[in-house]
């Protein structure tokens, strides 16, 4: 351990030395050709979590395969994402700074009434997504996402939903959920839990009536029998996975948890097509695909312009979503 | 003893009026929580409130005769030099801990603690406190990769 | 049958020359980041991760489970000596740890923390090998109502913190209660009491307080009343070792502190803080000299202490057995299992016995690491307190404000932790109690959160806090706490 930090601290200290003594540490690095030298990862979150996770897979495959020389991940957490939004949106026009955010910010801005929005910051490119599954303990007479949904119509509040933080993702599924299937959506009896493992218990210990979160949480309880699938939030089925998609259950929505990178506000064209194709190169490499398929994570790569309009429909979404639970007004 | 109970008096009275204040404040506080037509019939107001009611109960205690008078009291006079010392270090620590790095913030409260306590300048403090912030700053910052503000040192130690 | 023979198994791999080095490894570091406030177990590891990566699974889950462990053993040191609580679960150690240490029997409060720690820690992991399964079930049973309830008789440890006067302690209750209500409220996502800053949306961080109030308060109070004083080298003085009287005060509170603590850290909302609020409370209402607690009680270090080491191996029950995330340590390592292509959850013993095993047996290996390492350093740590004081309070200053620092890389935090030092400070000036407002602090957001989780699923009908059989129990308990002691005493005026 000391050892390696040590050798860590000498070659760093050298490489350095070269870059500002000589001018030519570029010349003598592995990475003499990577387009960006220099490149911060803003990840808004602890590390362990999921933008964190993200941010620290980018650095292993941007500096793995020499696009980008030297990568290094700040964590700046807080409030759903938007403490470290509020601090990215101050770098304006600073090319040298990437940050990594998602659906979750989307509501935590308007949830705690950010002044900050992504408005402040130029959007990337969504990289990853994850899809929503409804689940039931094994032993609930619940045995369809018909019978859910007759019984979230016949009386909404008798339905419990256990799930992540309130205005998250699984709170939104839920409520759209609810609003597709012509229930009271002011009457959904939603049970905020803070952690996955908290929310995880209560399902299966039959504590609430059904529970909603990212498929990576239940999957293993789902396979061991212990948790019934009712539907997945995904556009077709998955494989591995039992359930129909919402859709085909007759409930019309759709839904990821996506996660991508934000650009700071009034960038510059050209430093913009810089970070773009540091991002599209990233992607197409194998590092990238290896990192998606041991994460469990889907591909949902979407850049530039696409995403950015992409954005633009799902906050028109979540926010009408969230006003219609009662958690914006 | 007469004059320290009624100065013991006047710091029960102090105290209640915090409370109170405190107590009130949480009160009106709740009122500018926004509540919305929700699932959650007890919306986030109720216990704020319920605090705050205990809060004000408590301040009203406070000015009940005779509940302070198992009071020790101090023999001395406390030593605000010491005090302040301390605390412009922590503050300057604080204030610096961005601009200039966590090395030199470090430096600063631990210096300006130690001439604090000891009540003069001492230059083993400079010295053991600059090798206090050396071994912390790389010990957690190259041992464990936490990200430590480097300041003015950046153009050696790279970072942020 | 089986489970013996698998954990022999896992003796037999954890026990390699190179196995065994990182099994040092992992409690070194485990106890280096332990000292450090708003450093975790959850952290390290998580930083560690892209590192172990190249490591084979085993010898990084052996890392792992010694940064795990080693982590509650750094964190009592420095509750002990220097009145910085590193993790949350030793903040009840700090109550009475830190006056044994003023009073110059630190070296009895170290190896009491440190002998019970590798008790409970010894005797949870021999829980965690054999009855995972049933605590399981167990703990599936709680839901929000029986953890309110289980609040409720948490709550009941204030009454062994109060002090002097009721009035005061309560003061310092609902002082905690009343921080406890800043940031996002959890159950409809709207902030309270925020004043529209954003570092203060997700609350203010038990540890900031904890350090505040502990270590910056108690400075401050030094500065101001003793700096000028000349230092009583008390740190030499007295037993340098645990006397024949500590060691009978101390077995029965670590083994009490074990049965608590295990099964209450495998609670899916658990946690390491509760256990040792309720053992703190035990010790003190079975204890012969209850005026003692606050004094610098050994029995008062000694319970918390296995409790919390006993927690920190139940919250592995849950997430070996069932694949159950409990805390954020638990969350990491699952993560940890899942870069390594190990799917945690139910059948992770079955599917993956050879390294679940070695964990396991990794876990003994390194408590016992941990108690050959911290035993005879005892001493050398004690001297510690021998360093002059405006160094030793320089040196706690530095590592306060860089552990608070790195909770959140938030400089917010720095000025708030120098404000409530500054509260401390008033309220030992005061003589108002500090140890209520933590557990306020700590206990109030979860009893309120509970609570109306409660309510909500039960739609508004209270009685289902005495309907669930475990809730009700929970709540005669707490009477029982309540009341009891008053009746004790009116039956023992009566008698004489």
């Amino acid at each position: 351990m000391n050892e390696l930090s040590r050798r860590q601290v000498l070659k760093t200290g050298a490489a350095l030395a070269a870059v500002t003594a000589f001018g030519i540490g570029t010349l003598l690095s592995r990475d003499a050709f990577a387009a960006i030298e220099q490149l911060t990862l803003v990840a808004p979150a602890k590390p362990g979590g999921g933008w964190d996770q993200t941010a620290r897979s980018m650095q292993e495959v941007l500096q793995g395969a020499g696009i980008v020389s030297a990568v290094q991940v700040e964590n700046v957490a807080g409030a759903g994402g938007t403490v470290g939004l509020a601090q990215f949106a101050n770098r304006k026009g600073d090319a040298s700074a990437v940050l990594v955010g998602g659906l979750v910010m989307l509501g935590a801005i308007l949830t705690n009434k950010s002044p900050v929005s992504l408005k402040d910051v130029t959007p990337l490119a969504r990289l990853t997504g994850e899809y929503e599954v409804i689940v039931v303990p094994a032993a609930s007479d619940l045995k369809t996402m018909a019978d859910l949904s007759a019984k979230l119509k016949a009386d909404t509040g008798a339905v419990s939903w256990g799930g992540g933080s309130a205005g998250g993702t699984d709170h939104i599924l839920a409520g759209l959920v609810a609003k597709a299937v012509g229930a009271d959506v002011t009457k959904l009896n939603y049970v905020a839990f803070s952690g996955g493992g908290e929310a995880l218990a209560a399902i299966v210990g039959g504590h609430v009536t059904c529970g909603v979160s990212g498929l990576g949480e239940f999957e293993a309880q789902i396979k061991a029998g212990e948790l019934r699938a009712l539907a997945i939030s995904s556009p077709e089925r998955l494989a591995g996975l039992d359930a129909p998609t919402l859709k085909e259950a007759g409930v019309d929505v759709e839904l990821a948890n996506w996660r991508g990178v934000f650009g700071a506000g009034e960038l510059a064209d050209a430093d913009k097509k810089t970070l773009l194709d540091a991002v599209d190169a990233m992607v197409k490499s194998d590092g990238w695909k290896k990192t998606l398929e041991t994460k469990g994570w889907m591909d949902t790569y979407l850049a530039g312009d696409a995403f950015s309009s992409f954005l633009g429909e799902e906050e028109t979404r979540v926010t009408a979503v969230l006003k219609e639970i009662g958690l914006v007004s | 003893m007469n004059t320290e109970n009624k100065a013991q008096r006047w710091q029960g009275w102090g105290v209640g009026l915090v409370l109170l204040a405190l107590g009130a404040g949480i009160i009106f506080g709740t009122f500018s929580v926004s509540t919305l037509p929700g699932q959650d019939s007890l919306g986030p107001r109720l216990f704020p409130a319920l605090i705050g009611g205990g809060l004000i109960l408590l301040g009203l205690a406070h000015f009940r005769p005779n509940r302070a008078s198992n009071l020790e009291g101090h023999a001395d006079e406390g030593h605000w030099p010491s005090l302040a010392w301390m605390v412009a270090g922590l503050a300057i620590g604080a204030f610096t801990y961005k601009l200039l790095g966590f090395i030199p913030a470090a430096l600063a409260i631990f210096v300006l603690t130690a001439r604090g306590f000891a009540g003069k300048w001492d230059w083993r403090h400079v010295a053991v406190g600059l090798a206090v912030a050396l071994i912390a700053f790389f010990g957690f910052t190259k041992g464990l990769g936490l990200n430590l503000p480097t300041g003015i040192f950046k153009f050696i130690l790279g970072g942020h | 049958m089986g489970t013996l023979d698998a954990l022999l198994q896992g003796f037999a791999v954890a026990f390699t020359p190179a196995h065994l080095m990182w099994s040092l490894v992992g409690v070194t570091l485990g106890t280096a980041i332990g000292v450090l406030p708003g450093i975790g177990p959850a952290l390290t590891i998580a930083l560690l991760l892209p590192v172990t990566y190249h490591l084979d699974p085993t010898a990084a889950f052996i890392i792992f489970g010694g940064i795990y462990y080693g982590a509650m053993y750094g964190s009592s040191t420095t509750s002990i000596l220097l009145n910085v609580p590193g993790e949350t679960g030793s903040i009840v150690t700090a109550i009475d740890g830190h006056v044994m240490a003023k009073k110059g029997r630190a070296a009895a409060a170290l190896a009491t923390a440190a002998i019970g720690s590798f008790v409970a820690g010894t005797l949870a992991t021999i829980g965690l090998s054999f009855v995972s399964p049933i605590m399981v079930k167990i703990a599936l049973l709680f839901g929000p109502a029986e953890y309110f309830s289980l609040m409720l008789l948490a709550f009941v440890t204030v009454s062994a913190l109060l002090g002097s006067s009721i009035l005061r302690g309560m003061t310092s209750l609902f002082i905690g209660l009343a921080i406890g209500l800043v940031g996002i409220d959890t159950q409809t996502g709207q902030a309270r009491f925020t004043f529209g800053l954003l570092p203060l949306l997700d609350g203010i961080d038990v540890v900031v307080v904890a350090v505040g109030l502990f270590a910056l308060g108690e400075a401050f109070h030094v500065a101001f009343r003793e700096a000028r004083r000349p230092e009583e080298i008390s740190s030499v003085t007295g037993s340098l070792w645990m006397s024949k009287e500590d060691w009978s005060r101390s077995w029965k509170p670590w083994l009490r502190g074990t049965v608590l603590g295990f099964p209450l850290g495998a609670l899916p909302a658990g946690g390491t803080e509760i256990p040792t609020f309720l053992s703190y409370l035990i010790e003190k209402r079975l204890s012969k000299r209850p005026q003692e607690f606050g004094q610098g009680a050994i029995e008062a270090v000694a319970g918390p202490e296995a409790a919390n080491n006993a927690a920190v191996a139940g919250v592995l029950v849950p997430l070996l057995s069932f694949g159950l995330p409990t805390s954020a340590t638990a969350a990491i390592l699952l993560a940890a299992f899942q870069q390594y292509g190990i799917q945690p959850g139910p059948l992770l013993f079955t599917s993956n016995s050879t390294l679940v095993w070695a964990l396991i047996a990794s876990l003994y290996l390194g408590n016992l690491m941990l108690l050959v390492l911290n035993l005879p350093l005892v001493g050398l740590w004690a001297k510690l307190l021998l360093i002059p004081r405006p160094m030793l309070y320089g040196g706690i200053m530095v590592l306060s404000m860089l552990g608070v620092y790195s909770l959140k890389n938030s400089i917010f935090d720095l000025w708030l932790l120098i404000g409530i030092g500054g509260v401390g400070f008033l309220m030992r000036q005061f003589e108002y109690p500090v140890a209520p407002l933590v557990v306020g602090l700590i206990l109030g957001p979860m009893a309120e959160e509970q609570f109306r989780r409660a309510y909500a699923i039960a739609q508004g009908d209270m009685s289902v806090f005495v309907t669930h059989p475990i809730s009700l129990l929970l709540l005669i308990l707490t009477a029982a706490c309540v009341i009891g002691p008053a009746v004790l005493r009116r039956r023992k005026v009566a008698a004489a």
